[in-house]
């Protein structure tokens, strides 16, 4: 029988004790035992690998890692544990589609395999990224939700709100966090696209106490949307996550695991943090009960992921997934570069089209790593669903050769990467029309691609 | 076995993290009568140097970041519990590291803390989702020359400005420097809350917080 979210709080308050310290150790030194164990080796000059018996090898570490360790819960200093077979039934009973949005807008996310020549699932827009003012917010939803592609929106997160700069669980949060849904819904329907889903719901809700205040349908919010709910680095929950995947549960609302395992941190290298990106996978399911799942393994060092290292286990872990699952995988892009840099663009392809052809689906972008304020147009997410849409047209060694001949373009400027312009100095802010000058380095890349084989139109 | 020979067995086992064999070492020095001082300066500085540039370059992990302070905080122990009696060794600096309230990402807090220790500053490590004034209070009790504040997320950054705000309202906002960073910060953020300073990664902030504590010391001097 399907394990309960009651079952799961039970556990978490009797589970066996374990202090935070022991059981980061102990995770740390199991990736990196069972990478050997079970051979799984990175390729740094193959960054999209051919090799689906390494796939399924990163598949069975993962799932004996997060069988052996459970998950964290750091209110209570308990391990939450789970037998082999609870999780296997769960997989099995897994359900293979899940229905996002409203009216013509309401459409099925299924996975996806390696290879295979259905678009994927684009969840489009800004990445959680934070923007200065409502206006902002409104020009960039309305436009995110022009993009033909676009089959949910991925809001940005508020950092004012009525020019008071948001405080975390404090009413202006709450009121962050309700004006953000009620914004987005409305500059959704100014694009003619009521219908479409939110998936990241509500980014600028931060405590479980915002969250739930923003999911009431009074505001815009419908069970039919997506709402994220993390999963701590690495393999951790505490009672605030677990109260926000109940809420929304309870309110049939689409609980995401949301999983950003950290290379360099406690997962380890690139080995360490494909196999943990399948573990979080599986705690996303098992304590969240998880509809769907959205991975970003992040970089220690760059808080990208778009270096070759990164790239290898966005692509491994994303084929150990579909290989062995139906989980309903999206994988989000965090690109270190600014709005109107070749580097943006170039980041973008490399990150969007090999991790399609490894079978997942996407959410794009986090540009300029999310983290600087109005870094951002709905340039980007529009070329991403071109490119993953493009994409679909190459196999596995195609985009290796794609992806290789695109990293020498800008992995040397990762670590001082070009921050670009903010959107209100490349965008009307009106009406969100792109300068000319953006317009015209778009097409000398996409002819770029064109040339590397990846025609995006 | 020559002083040198000491010296290279205790480095690698610090390297290494391998907490009883720098242990070990450190007793063998004390019981050869081998200058301590000596010791910190010529094994445990330079290896904590050198498990800091292998972090910054990913050739280790965090957990070897840990292993690795662990064995040198072990190893300093033992050598200036001999030093203490003649004159005492003091920290590079000591430091309080918190993640803001409302916050309860820790890996990069983490990160910084491991490399702070590795480097030779006392570290009071606050945890996750710290109020204000627990901070405050901290850096007081202890004496503290540095408060780093960390905060991932957007809507939690705004922590980072309490604690100095608060600092201000007591009238105690130069005894500290104040340095800020994390996922969602900027140096822009750090500018207007007034930080002392903002790095983007951990070993910059490391670094900072080691410059910064110098010319503090400097301006004393």
């Amino acid at each position: 029988m399907k394990i309960t979210m009651t079952e799961i709080v039970e556990r978490a308050l009797t589970g066996k004790p374990c202090s935070e310290r022991e059981f980061d150790i102990k995770l740390s030194k199991r990736a990196r035992e069972l990478a050997k164990e079970y051979g799984v080796s990175s390729d740094p000059a193959n960054p999209v690998p051919k090799d689906f018996g390494l796939a399924n090898s990163v598949f069975k570490a993962g799932f004996q890692l997060f069988c052996e360790l459970g998950a964290y819960c750091t209110s209570t200093n308990r391990i939450i544990s789970f037998s082999e077979e609870e999780v296997r039934y769960a997989l099995k009973y897994t359900p293979a589609e899940v229905w996002f949005g409203e009216g013509i807008d309401k459409k099925a996310l299924i996975p996806r395999k390696p290879e295979d020549k259905r678009p994927p699932w684009c969840f489009l827009g800004a990445g959680g990224a934070p923007v200065s003012s409502e206006q902002i917010l409104s020009i960039l939803v309305e436009n995110y939700a022009k993009i033909p592609q676009a089959n949910s929106i991925t809001t940005p997160a508020l950092t004012r709100v009525r020019g008071v700069r948001i405080s975390p669980g404090t009413p202006l949060e709450i009121l962050g966090a309700i004006e953000a849904v009620r914004i987005a819904r409305e500059a959704m329907r100014r694009a003619g696209r009521p219908g479409l889903p939110i998936m990241n719901l509500v980014a600028t809700a931060t405590t479980d106490s915002s969250l739930i205040a923003a999911l009431n349908s009074e505001y815009g919010a419908r069970p039919s949307d997506g709402v994220l709910v993390g999963i701590l680095a690495e393999l951790k929950t505490n009672f605030a996550l677990l109260n926000k995947a109940f809420y929304a549960k309870s309110l049939g609302f689409r609980v995401a695991g949301e999983l950003g395992p950290v290379y360099g941190g406690y997962a380890g290298g690139a080995e360490g943090t494909a196999i943990v990106t399948v573990a979080e996978h599986l705690m996303g399911l098992m304590v969240y009960q998880a509809d769907w799942y959205l991975a970003f393994p992040v970089h220690a060092i760059y808080t990208a992921n778009s270096s070759r290292e990164l790239l290898w286990v966005r692509n491994v872990s994303a084929q150990a997934i579909s290989l062995n699952t139906n989980l309903l995988s999206l994988y989000l892009s965090y690109i270190a570069a600014g709005p109107m840099t070749e580097m943006a663009l170039y980041e973008i392809a490399a990150q969007i089209s090999s991790v399609v052809v490894s079978g997942v689906s996407i959410e794009a972008v986090g540009v300029a790593k999310a983290r600087y304020e109005d870094r951002m147009t709905p340039v980007e997410p529009k070329f991403a669903a071109e490119v993953a849409h493009a994409s679909t047209r190459l196999n596995l060694q195609d985009v290796n050769e794609l992806v290789r001949r695109l990293l020498p373009k800008y992995e040397d400027k990762l670590k001082n990467p070009p921050l670009g312009k903010k959107f209100q100095e490349i965008c009307d802010i009106e009406t969100g029309r792109v300068s000319r000058e953006y317009l015209e380095l778009l097409t000398k890349v996409k002819k770029e691609l064109s040339d590397l084989g990846l025609p995006v139109e | 076995m020559r002083e040198e020979e000491f010296f290279v067995e205790l480095r690698e086992a610090i390297i290494a993290g391998d907490v009883q064999r720098a242990k070990e070492c450190a007793a063998k020095i004390v019981e050869e009568g081998i200058d301590p001082l000596k010791a910190i300066e010529e094994a445990v500085q330079p290896a904590a140097r050198i498990v800091g540039e292998k972090f910054e370059r990913l050739e280790i992990f965090l957990v070897d970041l840990i292993m690795a302070a662990d064995a040198m905080k072990a190893a300093t122990e033992i050598l200036t519990s001999v030093i203490k009696a003649k004159r005492p060794l003091k920290p590079a600096g000591k430091v309080v590291i918190a993640t803001v309230q409302g916050d309860v990402h820790d890996i990069g807090k983490n990160i910084v803390a491991a490399l702070l220790v590795a480097s030779g500053f006392e570290v009071y490590d606050l945890g996750v989702d710290v109020p204000a004034l627990k901070i405050i209070e901290k850096a007081e009790e202890v004496g503290a020359d540095v408060i780093a504040l960390s905060a991932l997320m957007t809507s939690t950054m705004r922590g980072q400005r309490d604690v100095i705000d608060m600092l201000k309202a007591m009238g105690i906002r130069d005894k500290y420097i104040v340095v800020v960073g994390g996922g969602a910060t900027t140096a822009e953020w750090a500018r207007e809350i007034g930080a002392d300073g903002w790095a983007e990664t951990a070993p910059e902030g490391v670094n900072l917080i080691r410059r910064l504590v110098e010319e503090k010391k400097g301006e004393k001097t």
